[in-house]
């Protein structure tokens, strides 16, 4: 049994003191008792000594103390607004690289290209109907016009010195995805996705860049809603379709119908959200 | 004065999150670069005489264009409108751009300055053999690159067949169409009349 001690509000039976303990035979057991002196510095005050147990003097001065409490008040806040903004900053072009363009050993403009030219998309990515990777041009494939168009233009000495020396132009990758992720071109584009849905306006990028996070839940959003992800057959790479801006899917009757086709070629919402689908 | 150590093991925890070895592990995406070889080049040039599975090249007439050093005539199999209709996709996407869309030598890098190629509407290149236009395909002709690494043959010939249809479309009368297509003919005319 616990001798009584201290100030007489702190003895057993007296009806000014709080407890909290285990309710034993013969009274309470130690536990933690809230009193004014320990409600003043909870968390913060040192275990009482044995002998001084509920009648310690304060050790941190009642500014201190204050400032110890403001902290424990904002530290859930700061916590919260700091995973927030950690959150967007996941999202932001600092570490996704979106809407940033890079340097290049050559400023290609797709907007002359593609936007002013009218060159179709698979004129240099020739694989992207047939394999996982669209294809990146060879320096034969630049050279093709350049051999007799722009011939003496300094922006392209690295081509006509990768055709000399026999050696690949090194681009900058601007798509870089994990190394655990599997991803095939050929599959989306067949399946009547759109160029456009994942990398953008291209045709009017005076120098490239990257357009969509490509980070996983970006990639969920079509896998999960799939029907909203379809371009009519004839718009995944001919510009006029691809980019006009205003087209709608649900004003189109004959896209509605080749959406409908080719939903039904498409596995089901739980294949395509599946783990394996893209970690294999 | 729990809350710092408690702050910093979270803090480090966090850190430990930050490792890269699984997004970027050892092997090697297309076109990088590498130490391991020379030249630097992961993508390897295949040894000579490697055939990939299914296309050994037996076939002189689909393959080659040439049967005993004579240029070919006709098609190897007979064509069909999935082949047309392959044709002229490819057509436009390879050929149009110098060709033009109707094959009259006007696409728009002629008109940007590149040396204007022959209408496929002459009489040269009417009279000229299948084999011929997939000679030029295969290794270029003139100014004209080879299209070998980009248009596969089964593609090659879907287009020599939508080249032969551009120049049958160049003198064909009204009288030629079925009679149950040329209402639809009249009808799209505008539209499809390029393609």
């Amino acid at each position: 049994m616990i001798q009584a001690r201290g100030p007489e509000w702190m003895r057993p039976g007296c009806r000014r003191r709080k407890r909290i303990g285990t309710r034993q035979k013969g009274g309470y057991r130690s536990g933690i008792r809230i009193s004014r002196e320990n409600i003043r510095g909870a968390f913060l005050v040192l275990p009482p000594a044995r002998g001084d147990r509920w009648n310690m003097p304060q050790i941190f001065s009642p500014r201190v103390s204050l400032w110890f409490k403001t902290a424990l008040i904002v530290a859930p806040f700061a916590v919260v607004l700091g995973g927030l903004a950690a959150y967007r900053f996941s999202y932001s072009s600092y570490p996704t690289q979106v809407n940033l363009p890079l340097d290049q050993p050559v400023p290609f403009s797709h907007q002359h290209h593609v936007g002013g030219l009218g060159i179709d998309c698979q004129y240099c990515h020739t694989t992207v109907t047939k394999t996982a990777d669209a294809g990146m041009p060879d320096t034969y494939t630049c050279m093709t016009c350049h051999s007799q168009i722009w011939t003496e233009a300094p922006v392209l000495q690295p081509v006509r010195d990768s055709l000399s020396s026999r050696m690949p132009i090194r681009w900058t990758r601007l798509h870089n995805l994990a190394d655990y992720v599997y991803f095939d071109h050929s599959i989306h584009v067949n399946k009547g996705i759109s160029c456009t849905k994942c990398h953008g306006d291209v045709e009017s990028m005076p120098i490239t860049w990257k357009k969509v996070t490509l980070q996983m839940g970006w990639c969920l959003e079509c896998h999960r809603h799939p029907a909203a992800a379809f371009s009519p057959p004839d718009a995944v790479f001919q510009p006029p379709q691809v980019f006009t801006l205003n087209w709608r899917l649900d004003a189109d009757p004959d896209a509605k119908r080749f959406v409908q086709k080719q939903l039904a070629g498409v596995p089901s919402v739980r294949e395509l959200t599946d783990c394996w689908t893209c970690h294999r | 004065m729990k809350t710092p150590p408690l702050l910093l093991t979270i803090a480090v925890c966090g850190l430990v999150g930050c490792r890269y070895e699984m997004r970027t592990d050892s092997r090697l995406k297309p076109y990088q670069e590498t130490p391991f070889f020379a030249d630097r080049n992961s993508s390897r040039p295949l040894v000579d005489g490697v055939v990939p599975r299914g296309e050994a090249r037996t076939d002189d007439f689909f393959y080659t264009g040439e049967i005993n050093g004579h240029l070919v005539r006709g098609f190897p199999a007979p064509v069909t409108l999935e082949q047309l209709r392959k044709g002229r996709e490819r057509f436009n996407i390879y050929c149009s751009v110098c060709h033009g869309i109707t094959g009259v030598g006007d696409g728009t890098i002629v008109q940007r300055g590149f040396p204007a190629p022959p209408s496929f509407h002459e009489q040269r290149l009417r009279d000229a053999p299948e084999g011929h236009f997939f000679h030029v395909i295969t290794y270029g002709y003139g100014v004209m690159y080879s299209y070998a690494s980009r248009v596969e043959p089964a593609e090659r010939w879907a287009i020599i067949a939508y080249i032969r249809a551009l120049q049958l479309a160049r003198s064909a009368r009204i009288d030629d169409v079925p009679p149950g297509e040329r209402a639809h003919l009249a009808e799209n005319g505008g539209e499809n009349g390029g393609q």
